[in-house]
């Protein structure tokens, strides 16, 4: 079977989505600075006013369609884990009792939250068989900013175990099937955010990005999403994998509101001593001020060979758009490309095996029946609990700390961690914006057996935001084998600004493509 | 022990803080006399996504701890993660420090032995672990255990001496003084029983005069001091008893059995936890400002050492004295209070003062306090200032001593004036004679013989009798000035037949002290006798 025969409308959905997005541009221009009005019904009725004012259906009525919607689509491709029916609702119908004055600037935007982000009282299982029965009692600081802001929580989306994984298909629920080919995998870890957006259940979600998880699925979906600075956005209620590289990301399909989300949840926490408290900016706002940085530095022919025929000319297009809009392209070796997946890993693993020692059987999650000794409940729940994926970082995790091998393969590791950060950092002088490419090939067919270190090497690209902790942007980039395809810009830290207003910029550049066949269409030239 | 081996011994001793929370959560940290599981959070239970926070103040008093044992304190220091799976432990590792202790380098001086001084090598930051209660099992089915969480994550620092202690009497001193530290610099109670101080041992043997440290075996499981010097000196027979047998001690960790009195092999060095350090990715590094420790440095009290050399040299103070005062900081804060609350005095008179206010608080306020479990002599009833006059009118002789701790033990229960209670109470001291009479009488008569021989010339026949009137009113003290007071006697070559004893006395001693107002005091004092207790301890006579 050929992929496009998968699609959903025959038509290719990244199409489908960015001419939404002029929509929702003009929704976001309506609004006064700060204030997003979004709202739920983003593809039916247009931006929404004051709900209730002029005999607009309340926001109550809304999330009812919503939900509907959501769960349309999650039969579909089962983007959620779990939908907040009742939640949902209970504060829609709060928010259409608020007086007009109070609205946050997220207000009634129904988003999805990666199932391994805390939202109290709704099932948190981080996918994992484990934590099959845990409900987490409390919210994330990311939830709460969300429900301050008037953010509606619609439900929880699928994901990786823990999020360990780049496809979204090891979970214990099973895979999240790709919006625009329900075949195909969706990326991962946060592919269930990822479809959420993309298939139009909600305009924006949230998603956990260890080493590409919120960038990888939102390059296969065709959608935008960014991975902030180290330390912008609080963990807290952030079931760890990797603590030092873990960060909470957002996706969405318009910029715009991707950077509203962002404004929101960033900021430092008192209960997150990795965060950071410094001026959180404007992010909506850097997207409507498109810009483009005076020098892009990507890398060459060598380090693009990875990528396949198709994605490497998508690449090249990619590239091209931003030098033919004046960008000055310069061109470095990937940093460290013989040691980079290694020394992520090992580090991932290391911290994953400690952070995952908490899921013992004992106080809450699955524990082995039967009253055997102390050894063999830890050792049978842990094993019954755990995704083959999950056992298997764990191990590679103990190994890197053990006696005799901790200095030699973790110490290792750290250094060379040091050493691709430094080189990432140095890639960014005179103004410039590193751009990479997310995969190498297109998002495969769920059928397709893959073994886990092949999952490993197609991270090589986005791991290396993650390991120097810089913000990386996912930004749609056309096609390849007709599906969507995406490029990621990387800023110095605390420059996620630059990134929102070079993505703004690079997504208005004509492609070549859309030049040669001088689309008829106004809202569509403006982005293609 | 055998001078042919030299005994090596370190200490490793975790004590818990004080602090009103947890070391990484804002849980209470008070959870001693709590009921089960009520200072739990999310994060002391390590539910998925919690994340720590350093307690400033547990960091503050670490550095404190630091600081008194002399180390220098880090600039940049770090937590790690150590990883161990047990059901105590909520994260399924402890946050702890491994090769960035926050102090390091420091040392003790062990009191009243100045030659030794104990290295401290480090001093680093942890957090306690959930307390399990293990129910056996009855009539065959399998026991359970409890867990309460509330330990769980209250701060501990772990002290660590360099293996320079080398006698169970050091061992005691160390541990002791450590504990006092702890009391003085206010950052813990250090409680032995309670568990808020928890000691283990490194000890060795080797050849004496090498240098080189034999293989050592680490004790746990002591909770009281007389355990760690029970464990210390049941090891050292043992390993050197091994080593004459010509056997190798084994390196590993044993653990002390109190009822038995043994220690008993729990793993050896090849089963040593692998605890997988590295650095705790949720806490950054942190950074201690210099002028922070300056700032910590200038607020510490003076330690009990210093002041006790202080108190020995300002007010004349016996050692024994000024050390006793000393081990609590309250007790010597409160000692100074008393002795400054009067004014100026001769430098003769401040220390007879000072040594009868030691008396006093060493004596009966420990008694008292002791007695309802009070453990600051500032939640007493009596202030400072009021002791002061209790001890300034019994140091002049207006109260005898059981007067006096009479009126004391009133001011302690209600907290009145000294000399209010000396009024209503009628305490004053007798200031004449007529009521030594009877005892005086009674002795004589009583003691016919003796009488004649004293006055036959037969020196002890005086003790006999002098013993009898100081067993009659109960009088300890006063053998010296009895003695003296009898030769004065000789000298006069007076006969004592008709002149009651308590003239004969109060003459005696215008002679010894040629004051007779004096002579009157000190022959009361001598004979601790008042105008109540005097009758009364007739009862005992005869």
């Amino acid at each position: 079977m050929s992929a496009p025969s998968r699609r959903p409308k025959g038509r290719p959905p990244g199409r489908r989505r960015l001419r939404n997005r002029p929509r929702n541009r003009r929704a976001s221009d309506s609004g006064s600075p700060g204030t997003l009005r979004i709202g739920v019904a983003t593809s039916d009725n247009g931006p929404p006013a004051a709900s209730g004012a002029r005999g607009e259906p309340s926001l109550a009525a809304r999330t009812e369609d919503a939900l509907e919607r959501a769960a349309a689509i999650n039969r579909r491709v089962q983007a959620f884990l779990h939908l907040d029916r009742e939640g949902a609702l209970a504060t829609a119908r709060a928010l259409d009792r608020q007086s007009p004055d109070c609205r946050g600037p997220l207000f009634g935007l129904p988003v999805a939250v990666k199932d391994n982000i805390a939202v109290r009282g709704l099932p948190s299982t981080s996918g994992s068989a484990l934590l099959r029965d845990y409900r987490a009692p409390y919210d994330a600081t990311v939830v709460t900013r969300l429900r301050q802001a008037g953010a509606i929580i619609l439900g929880t989306a699928n994901l990786d175990e823990f999020g360990m994984g780049s496809s979204t298909t090891r979970g214990f629920r099973g895979p999240t099937r790709n919006p625009v080919d329900p075949t195909r995998i969706t990326g991962g870890s946060s592919g269930g955010p990822a479809a959420a957006v993309a298939a139009g259940a909600v305009p924006a979600a949230l998603g956990t990005d260890t080493g590409g998880s919120v960038r990888q699925p939102a390059a296969h979906c065709g959608i935008f999403a960014i991975r902030p600075t180290y330390g912008r956005v609080s963990r807290y209620g952030i079931t760890a994998y990797a603590s030092s590289f873990d960060q909470v990301g957002c996706l969405a399909t318009d910029l715009r509101v991707l950077g509203h989300v962002l404004s929101q949840i960033a900021g430092g926490d008192p209960r997150d001593a990795t965060s950071v408290s410094r001026k959180v900016p404007d992010f909506a706002a850097a997207a409507a001020r498109p810009e483009l940085p005076r020098r892009i530095v990507t890398v060459g022919d060598a380090d693009l060979e990875v990528l396949d025929a198709p994605s490497q000319r998508a690449f090249h297009a990619a590239v091209g758009r931003f030098e033919e809009a004046g960008c000055e392209i310069r061109r470095i070796g990937l940093p460290n490309p013989e040691s980079s997946v290694a020394a992520y890993y090992l580090l991932a693993c290391a911290e994953a095996s400690s952070n995952l020692s908490r899921f013992d059987g004992i106080r809450y999650g699955h524990r082995r029946a039967g009253q055997e000794s102390l050894p063999t409940t830890f050792r049978e729940s842990r094993t019954q609990g755990f995704g083959t994926e999950v056992r298997r970082r764990i191990l590679l995790g103990t190994t890197v700390l053990s006696r005799g091998y901790r200095d030699a393969i973790y110490g290792a590791a750290t250094e060379a961690r040091r050493q691709i950060t430094a080189r990432v950092l140095s890639a960014f002088d005179h103004g410039a914006l590193l751009l990479l490419p997310i995969t190498k090939v297109p998002p495969r067919h769920l059928a397709d057996p893959v073994p886990a270190t092949a999952d490993y090497d197609g991270d090589r690209f986005t791991i290396l935001a993650a390991l120097a902790g810089v913000p990386a942007i996912a930004v749609p980039a056309g096609e390849r084998s007709g599906l969507p395809f995406g490029v990621e810009l990387m800023a110095p830290p605390w420059n996620e600004a630059a990134l929102f207003s070079a993505a703004a910029a690079f997504s208005a550049i004509p492609s070549a493509a859309a030049r040669r066949s001088r689309s008829p269409s106004p809202g569509a030239a403006g982005v293609r | 022990m055998d001078t042919q081996y030299e005994t090596v011994i370190g200490l490793e001793v975790h004590v818990q803080l004080r602090t009103h929370s947890k070391m990484f959560c804002s849980c209470g940290a008070d959870y001693q006399l709590m009921p089960p599981n009520t200072r739990v959070c999310p994060v002391c239970l390590a539910l998925p996504g919690t994340l720590p926070v350093v307690n400033s103040r547990a960091v503050e008093d670490a550095i404190k701890i630091g600081l008194a044992l002399n180390c220098k304190v880090a600039e940049t220091t770090k937590f790690d993660r150590k990883n161990y799976a047990y059901p105590d432990l909520m994260k399924g590792y402890q946050i702890s420090q491994y090769d960035v202790p926050i102090c390091y380098d420091g040392y003790m001086d062990l009191p009243g032995d100045p030659s030794s001084r104990i290295g401290i090598e480090r001093v680093h930051m942890e957090e306690d672990v959930a307390r399990l209660i293990h129910i056996p099992g009855q009539d065959g089915e399998a026991g359970h255990t409890l867990m309460d969480v509330n330990r769980a994550g209250v701060p501990l620092m772990e002290v660590v001496s360099r293996p320079d202690l080398r006698t169970t009497d050091q061992v005691e001193a160390y541990i002791s003084n450590l504990q006092m530290i702890i009391r003085y610099i206010d950052v813990g109670t250090a409680n032995m029983e309670e568990g808020s101080f928890r000691c283990d041992a490194n000890v060795s043997i080797r050849p004496a005069g090498s240098t080189k440290l034999g293989a050592k075996v680490e004790i746990k499981n002591m909770n009281r001091i007389r355990a760690v010097t029970r464990a210390l000196e049941y090891e050292i027979a043992r390993q050197t008893e091994d080593v004459k047998a010509g056997n190798r001690v084994v390196q590993e960790t044993r653990g002390w059995d109190d009822e038995v009195g043994v220690t008993v092999s729990q793993r050896s060095k090849e089963d040593a936890h692998d605890y997988r350090y590295f650095p705790e990715p949720d806490l950054p590094p942190l950074r201690i400002g210099a002028s922070l420790v300056d700032h910590i440095r200038s607020e510490l009290p003076e330690l009990p050492a210093l002041r006790k050399d202080r108190f020995q040299q300002s007010w004349g103070l016996p050692e024994y004295d000024a050390a006793l005062l000393t081990s609590s900081r309250t007790t010597a804060d409160y000692f100074e209070q008393v002795v400054r609350s009067v004014g100026a005095m001769a430098k003769g008179e401040m220390s007879a003062f000072a040594k009868e206010t030691a008396n006093w608080l060493n004596g009966e306020m420990a008694r008292h306090m002791n007695n309802d479990g009070t453990t600051n002599v500032f939640d007493t009833r009596i202030r400072p200032e009021n002791l002061a006059v209790l001890v300034g009118r019994f140091g002049r002789r207006e109260l005898n001593n059981a007067g006096a701790k009479q009126v004391f033990g009133e001011m302690y229960r209600s907290g009145a004036d000294a000399d209010d209670v000396i009024e209503q109470q009628g305490l004053q001291q007798v200031s004449d004679t007529s009521e030594l009479d009877p005892v005086a009488d009674e002795v004589i008569q009583a003691n016919p013989s003796a009488v004649r021989d004293y006055l036959g010339g037969k020196k002890t026949a005086v003790r006999f009798l002098v013993g009898q009137v100081m067993k009659a009113t109960r009088a300890l003290e006063a053998e010296p000035l009895m003695k003296e007071l009898f030769e004065y006697r000789f000298t006069e070559g007076n006969g004592l037949a008709g002149h009651s004893f308590g003239n004969l006395f109060i003459a005696a001693m215008s002679g010894v002290t040629g004051n007779f107002e004096q002579a009157v005091s000190e022959s009361s004092r001598v004979l601790k006798v008042t105008g109540r207790i005097v009758p009364s301890t007739l009862w005992t006579f005869g």
